[in-house]
């Protein structure tokens, strides 16, 4: 736990990373990731709790004693050193004899893909090659967890996927264990093998990109991941739900009984447009009240006869009828398609 | 187009005519700073027994007479002594109050901010004999180290307006950066933070030295009868007035220069290593 003044930035983290994962703390700003990380590196002490690296409890040594190398936001490089001063700072700083110290910078150069480049000042250097410097200088020491804090955020989008590929490949490659802190859902979705999704200072929900999206765990997460219909129901029977507004929905498998105020979560492409004759555990006639062009996808608010207002996202192949705002539709979903969380 | 073309041209001959003004307002500001030295350095080769401008022939006695002069000379060495020393205090003690007051959290630190800043404030006069009451009693008088601590006490304010000016744009992230690689606290500022707050350092530093090479007034109540050059340069006006003092002055602003150059050289970025 960790409080600034009144203000509680952690509060009941109970995270264990598992060796050689990439755990994402995805959360929006003042969700208390970055508090976490720095928690984690040591330039915080938490108020209560404890964090142990493998099974030594580092809770109180300072961020140089931890063995975890750490990539900065801006990349943090100095500036006036080259990049081979850069790389090799850590392993001087543990006393590596010198021969040994260029030998491995020089493979930790080459690792990152810029074996010419050791002379250069980072500030001669791109964006994306700054980037790799700090990811060299990271994991030249061979490190027990490497931590990543935004590092994608000042490249520009092409960059951007480029780098977490690379990442990706290089954590894997080394078996290095790693946690990475982002904002942006779909890097967190690329990039993890689990994601601790977090909110208020708390840890909202722990899983897998596909378990995060598919089975989210409350509505924050629901809210916060993807985008997404969430319908508020009350459970009347056993297998059906009212949503707001009097329309009547089966529920999926294991849902609370009776009386239960549920939330119903339908991702938009989940939904199907029905032509006569077709059939689904549940269909509701609409009208298309906004459309939204989005390259591989268009998107369609529609509103439904009841009331209800839906959103679907369908491919888009370029050909065949679109359909104009006003135009009726009948969509439907089967109750698989749903995922029901509690409410409150 | 048509309506904005006569716009823009007037703005840019308006700016024109701004430009011109300005640099009419530094030329007469480079005269101003300049006039002194156009008369100081003629005089200082003169010929004459008399600070006559223009001097009436060229000779390079003044300058014989400042060399072969011990009591120059020693006032010299003495200022230079003290102006190092100065220097090395102001920023040995400057240096880790800059750190104090940018980074620290605790109680009284605004307080602590101002009277670190008070030497700049209190009329040097006034300080001169307070400083010199308290070193009376001590039978400090005279001693170049007693000058030597009331000048660093001039001279901090300086280094902690710079070095703290540095500190407070320096991106801390880049020490956590070193310290997450290994280094501790004190080596993190060794290697990561110092020399990137380099440029400002040696500003600090070169002004720690002019503040008190150049002092007189509290050299005057401490210096005794062991002079400083400002000491011995503003005797010599009052004494015997000859252009001795001319020479002096030369020499003076030759050293200061040649400091001020070595300070921008060591004082520009990081230099790219090739």
């Amino acid at each position: 736990m960790r409080r600034f003044g009144e203000v509680t930035a952690l509060a009941g983290i109970d995270l264990a990373v598992r060796p050689g994962e990439m755990l994402t703390l995805l959360g929006p700003s003042g969700s208390g990731k970055t508090t976490l990380l720095k928690v984690i590196a040591g330039f915080e002490i938490p108020d209560e709790g404890e964090v142990y690296l493998g099974s030594r409890n580092v809770t109180l040594a300072p961020p140089a004693k931890r063995d975890i190398g750490m990539v900065f936001q801006n990349y943090a490089l100095f500036p006036h050193m080259t990049v081979a001063e850069n790389v090799a700072f850590p392993l001087q700083m543990r006393k590596v004899p010198r021969a040994e110290c260029e030998r491995r910078v020089r493979e930790a150069l080459q690792l990152v893909d810029l074996p010419a480049h050791g002379d250069r000042l980072p500030r001669q250097l791109s964006g994306g090659q700054q980037q790799r410097v700090a990811l060299a200088r990271a994991v030249v020491f061979g490190p027990s967890l490497l931590l990543l804090d935004e590092p994608f955020g000042a490249l520009d989008r092409k960059l951007r996927e480029q780098m977490q590929l690379e990442v990706r490949r290089l954590q894997r490659r080394l078996g290095l264990t790693a946690v990475f802190v982002t904002h942006d859902q779909e890097e967190a979705l690329v990039l993890s093998d689990r994601i601790a999704v977090m909110d208020a200072g708390r840890i909202a929900q722990l899983g897998t990109p596909q378990e995060i999206y598919r089975l989210p765990a409350n509505r924050f997460v629901a809210g916060f991941i993807g985008e997404s219909n969430l319908f508020r129901a009350k459970v009347v029977a056993a297998d059906s739900a009212e949503i707001e507004g009097g329309t009547r929905v089966r529920l999926p498998a294991g849902a609370p009984g009776a009386g239960a105020d549920i939330g119903l979560l339908l991702r938009p492409e989940r939904a199907t447009q029905l032509s006569a004759g077709e059939v689904a555990d549940f269909t509701i006639a609409c009208k298309v009240s906004e459309i939204v062009y989005l390259g591989e996808t268009i998107k369609y608010r529609l509103q439904a006869d009841g009331g209800l207002d839906v959103i679907v996202r369908w491919p888009f192949r370029g050909s065949g009828a679109t359909l104009a705002v006003g135009d009726r539709v009948t969509v439907g979903w089967d109750r698989d398609d749903m995922h029901w969380i509690h409410w409150s | 187009m048509e309506l904005s073309t006569p716009a823009r041209l007037r703005r840019h001959s308006r700016r024109g005519a701004w430009h011109y003004a300005l640099y009419a307002w530094c030329a007469l500001v480079f005269i101003f700073l300049m006039a002194p030295l156009v008369v100081v350095f003629p005089i200082s080769f003169s010929s004459s027994a008399y600070l006559q401008f223009p001097p009436p022939g060229w000779s390079l006695r003044w300058y014989a007479a400042y060399v072969s002069d011990a009591t120059w000379m020693e006032a010299t060495y003495r200022s230079l002594k003290i102006a190092g020393a100065t220097t090395v205090l102001a920023m040995l003690l400057g240096t880790p109050l800059s750190f104090s007051l940018v980074r620290g959290r605790y109680p009284g630190k605004s307080a602590l901010n101002q009277v670190s800043l008070l030497p700049l404030i209190v009329p040097v006069i006034v300080y001169s004999i307070a400083v010199y009451g308290l070193f009376g009693r001590l039978q400090l008088i005279g001693a170049w180290q007693a000058i030597v601590l009331g000048h660093t006490v001039h001279a901090i304010p300086f280094v902690v307006i710079i070095v703290s000016a540095a500190l407070r744009t320096f991106d801390i992230g880049q020490e956590h950066a070193a310290m997450s690689l290994g280094a501790s606290r004190a080596m993190a500022i060794w290697r990561v933070t110092l020399p990137q707050i380099r440029p400002s350092l040696v500003s600090a530093a070169f002004l720690a030295f002019i503040s008190s090479f150049d002092e007189l007034v509290v050299a005057m109540f401490l210096g005794g009868s062991n002079m400083t050059l400002p000491k011995k340069m503003f005797d010599n006006i009052v004494n015997e007035i000859d252009p001795t003092i001319a020479a002096v002055s030369v020499v003076q602003i030759i050293l200061v220069t040649a400091v001020l150059i070595v300070v921008s050289k060591l004082g520009s970025g990081a230099a790219p290593a090739n």
